[in-house]
């Protein structure tokens, strides 16, 4: 009863409507260490010498390694060379050894492809695309024209025909019972030699 | 090449790379000390813990979250693209459109002119 008092008297003090309330007792969030898009994605291509020296010092790298795609679908973002992360160095000290990766080292446009476990764009050459193509075409058109060739020598385990009560059920399958037929599917007799 | 045990180059100084590879590998290295020591220093901190985000801000790793964040923004529109967007999405989904009702109309029509028995339906186990 003293609590339920003491709401009612702290409510009536607050009339505003509880999702009205500008200040609250709760922290207010601010914005403490977020990174915009807008500040850290790609730049424009850069075109003379000064723009690609400030991009190479931007990205980590020597202006002789700083290549930017010329077709600017990553902008400014540097060219890196596209190698497996398998292909890394496995004993070499790094400092994220998880990811065999150094911090600040500047990551492939195409990293999420190129992951350790993932493609390795220099991996090819146990089969060419064609043979791989008519091994696959082969398999499928051979198990098809298998198929068509042998669908009408159908094999059944071997089996009797099914037997059902009363006499095949005559009655049931709408026959005459002035004439139903006596149907024995076995007989206790010991069966004459 | 054996002179009296002198020898006529240092195999511990001589490297098998011209020397503008040398000179870069050196400079790559000095950068990367410089990542290193701001990497220890960071990683070290034993109040990093305590510090906003959550995470050791790596400007390598944001650079590119940031760019498959806004990759979208540099698309642009050409003929090779618009058949490329034409034969994955349109092309399938009307084939596939067409086809089954297609297929679903000659069921019915077979079904209601009363040409297949009830229990000789090919779709009596499923729709």
């Amino acid at each position: 009863m003293a609590t339920f008092m003491k709401v009612c008297t702290v409510l009536a003090k607050h009339k505003k409507p509880l999702f009205c309330l500008r200040r609250s007792n709760l922290s207010t969030t601010s914005v403490l260490a977020a990174f915009w898009n807008k500040d850290w994605k790609p730049g424009p291509i850069p075109r003379t010498p000064e723009e690609r020296a400030a991009a190479a010092k931007k990205y980590g790298l020597r202006p002789e390694d700083y290549n930017a795609l010329a077709d600017g679908d990553i902008g400014d973002y540097p060219d890196l060379p596209l190698v497996a992360r398998s292909w890394r160095d496995p004993f070499e000290d790094y400092d994220l050894p998880g990811e065999k990766r150094n911090f600040g080292e500047p990551v492939h446009a195409s990293a999420d492809i190129i992951g350790a476990d993932l493609w390795d764009p220099n991996a090819d050459g146990r089969y060419t695309y064609g043979q791989m193509l008519l091994y696959c075409a082969l398999t499928f058109f051979g198990f098809l024209t298998a198929f068509l060739v042998l669908s009408p020598y159908q094999y059944f385990p071997p089996e009797m025909p099914k037997q059902y009560p009363f006499n095949n059920l005559y009655l049931e399958k709408g026959g005459d019972p002035a004439d139903e037929p006596e149907i024995k599917h076995y007989t206790f007799k010991a069966p004459q030699e | 090449m054996s002179d009296g045990g002198q020898r006529l180059w240092d195999p511990w100084k001589m490297y098998d790379a011209k020397p503008e590879e040398l000179r870069a590998m050196k400079e790559r290295s000095k950068m990367r000390e410089a990542l290193r020591a701001e990497w220890t220093k960071k990683y070290s901190n034993p109040f990093k813990s305590s510090q906003p985000g959550g995470f050791l801000h790596d400007p390598a790793i944001q650079r590119f979250m940031s760019l498959k964040a806004t990759q979208a923004e540099h698309f642009k529109g050409t003929f090779r693209s618009a058949v490329v967007a034409f034969c994955i999405f349109a092309v399938p989904v009307g084939l596939l459109t067409w086809g089954t009702i297609r297929n679903r109309d000659f069921k019915e029509s077979q079904y209601r002119n009363g040409k297949v028995m009830y229990k000789d339906r090919p779709d009596r186990f499923c729709y």
